[in-house]
């Protein structure tokens, strides 16, 4: 199984972003990313809402696959703006922030070792007791661009919430 | 404006005002929540709100916050098996554990106990990325 280079925990205060936020299976999702990664991009762009050095891309697991029906899975592109950028919410775009403190994994991989990484961070870490968990949705950052094949690695980080 | 454009745009502002209403019930887990702090929470009148939402949405508004609210208990109840129900009754804006359960069977068809059992017991290696 894939281990993460390191875990460290970082606390998050109002950590503002944009999102569009999809219904779905993860099937129709992964066919879909692309083209919402790219609506994100376009309204980033529109509005500067990009700092190179800064701007950080996630995809937030707002819903369970085993718990929610297919129909009414939540999964979310979304990215980080900064603190004092004006947004007008349009189209499909909206705002929210996140806060509070996680567990972070920060993970070295191909597109197909991402289950198995989230799979570490439940069942070989969290639940062997290593925190406590936290009633909040957990999300990936790519740190680097996720190649577009599923062969070679990128990095990138898996944050599970925590007391 | 044509009428497919009016649609489409129409659809948008439905999409983010659930969006907005799911982010407040995300905030608020723990409160009783009720239309009038969803409407406000939109900047629209209950009535206004309870429109736009009906017109898209196949579930009322308190189907649709209770689906919200146990689904994330049941979440909740699985990464965190040593939780007692009571606990978890409060964290999800019940006075009682048993009202929360009586809510959670009617939506699981199972209490939460059990579902923590049976999820403990059948929890596959993809649980978290089917």
């Amino acid at each position: 199984m894939i281990e993460p280079i390191n875990i460290t925990t970082e606390e998050l205060k109002d950590q503002r972003i944009i999102y569009i936020r999809f219904r779905g299976s993860y099937v129709e999702f992964r066919r879909k990313s692309k083209k919402l990664f790219n609506e994100l991009f376009d309204f980033a762009t529109a509005n500067n809402l990009i700092n190179p050095n800064k701007t950080k891309v996630l995809t937030i697991y707002d819903d369970n696959p085993f718990i929610t029906d297919e129909k009414n899975l939540r999964t979310s592109v979304a990215m980080t703006i900064p603190t004092d950028a004006k947004v007008i919410e349009s189209g499909k775009i909206c705002e929210s922030s996140i806060s509070g403190r996680f567990a972070v994994g920060h993970f070295e991989m191909s597109g197909s070792q991402y289950g198995e990484a989230w799979q570490f961070m439940y069942q070989e870490w969290l639940f062997k007791d290593k925190a406590k968990p936290r009633d909040a949705v957990p999300f990936e950052m790519y740190i680097t661009e996720p190649p577009k094949n599923l062969k070679d690695k990128s990095l990138t980080d898996i944050y599970i919430p925590i007391v | 404006m044509n009428d497919k454009t009016k649609n489409i745009s129409s659809k948008q502002v439905y999409t983010r005002l659930i969006n907005k209403t799911e982010d407040y019930i995300e905030n608020n887990l723990k409160e009783v929540i009720s239309l009038k702090d969803l409407a406000r929470n939109a900047h629209l009148s209950e009535f206004h709100f309870h429109r736009i939402f009906k017109k898209y949405s196949s579930e009322t508004v308190n189907e649709f916050v209770t689906r919200f609210k146990m689904e994330r208990a049941a979440i909740f109840l699985c990464v965190n098996p040593k939780i007692n129900i009571t606990t978890i009754s409060m964290e999800y804006g019940y006075n009682d554990s048993s009202s929360f359960s009586r809510t959670f069977k009617k939506h699981f068809g199972i209490s939460p106990i059990n579902y923590r059992k049976q999820q403990e017991l059948s929890r596959k290696s993809n649980w978290f990325m089917k």
